[in-house]
């Protein structure tokens, strides 16, 4: 065997032991309390990460599906102020005070987009835009 | 005992099951010349598995059941792996710019080959006369022989070796860890 193919073959070596000692759940953790480590720590402390981590994800794309229909939202209700549509504004004036009881609307017009986001912000987005589409209104 | 696959219901993976497999794999790679490295070889072997599951669970689309349905191979292969190869590099301060996302390069089926080749070794080792001693070691043990034979000189893989032999995995991996045990008091005597 050439020097090269020893090094492989050493590599390979170091290779096959890594997959012999975590083959499954029991021999991995024989093995690592063989040399001194707590698993049960480790593996608690493990998911609580995973936990936290995929909490995370979550939270982060929950945020970016409420950027993206707060947009959507904006963009559709300054659509019907431009086209000063009396029966649509004071439908979705209608539809807000049931979403958002708490908060106070004036006229749709006299809104700037801060104010329409605002209002927003106390609106279930995806249950709004889903009655919209519903009375064909986008 | 039965190897751990995961082959579906990706999204009710037990990690439980997960963690300490991936972190013994760590623990074997990382190895005992890690001196370089800050943490010790357990803590880091915690991270590496947790940060494998992690970058898993973020960028879930990543993982191709259509090339190869495990998703521990995956796990192990793709992303822990590649985490330790690459911290080993950067603690040996090489002067080469190290990719953190380089998985996607790698085919799955070549992987112990690109393992072979790529992986870091203690460059204090004359590996030559250390694998001809691991050799003449185990040239009276039939069982440790075979294995040695087929898998460093014929280059077979696992599964031929274990069908050749006529042995189940388990037994291979039980061979793996006594050659492994020998040779690594033939290394400590190197040093």
């Amino acid at each position: 065997m050439s020097t090269e193919n020893k090094l492989k073959a050493f590599k390979l070596l170091l290779h096959d032991y890594a997959e012999a000692v975590s083959s499954n759940q029991e021999t991995a953790t024989d093995f690592l309390k063989k040399e001194g480590v707590d698993v049960n720590r480790y593996v608690t402390s493990g998911i609580k990460e995973i936990r936290k981590s995929t909490f995370l994800r979550k939270a982060q794309v929950n945020m970016e599906r409420d950027e993206s229909l707060m947009e959507k939202a904006l963009v559709l209700l300054k659509q019907k102020i431009e086209e000063n549509l009396s029966l649509t504004g004071n439908m979705l004036v209608g539809m807000l005070r049931k979403k958002a009881p708490n908060v106070q609307f004036r006229s749709l017009d006299k809104l700037d987009d801060e104010e329409i986001r605002e209002i927003l912000s106390n609106v279930d987005l995806a249950k709004l835009m889903e009655e919209l589409e519903k009375r064909n209104e986008i | 005992m039965e190897r751990l696959e995961i082959k579906s219901d990706y999204e009710n993976v037990d990690w439980e099951k997960v963690i300490p497999v991936l972190m013994a794999y760590a623990y074997a790679l990382i190895g005992v010349s890690n001196q370089r490295m800050v943490r010790s070889r357990e803590e880091l072997s915690y991270d590496f598995a947790i940060d494998a599951i992690t970058k898993y669970l973020n960028e879930p689309k990543k993982f191709e059941p259509s090339r190869n349905p495990d998703l521990i191979r995956y796990l192990k292969y793709n992303i822990l792996r590649q985490s330790i190869f690459n911290a080993k590099k950067k603690a040996a301060n090489l002067n080469e710019i190290v990719q953190d996302e380089k998985e996607d390069e790698y085919d799955l089926e070549e992987v112990d080959d690109f393992f072979a080749v790529e992986f870091e070794l203690d460059e204090s080792i004359d590996v030559a006369t250390a694998v001809a001693s691991i050799e003449g070691e185990i040239s009276g043990d039939e069982e440790l022989y075979e294995i040695f034979i087929g898998r460093y000189y014929d280059e077979s893989k696992r599964c031929e070796i274990c069908k050749d032999l006529n042995i189940s995995e388990e037994e291979y991996d039980n061979r793996i860890r006594r050659l492994r045990r020998l040779s690594r008091r033939i290394l400590d005597s190197f040093n």
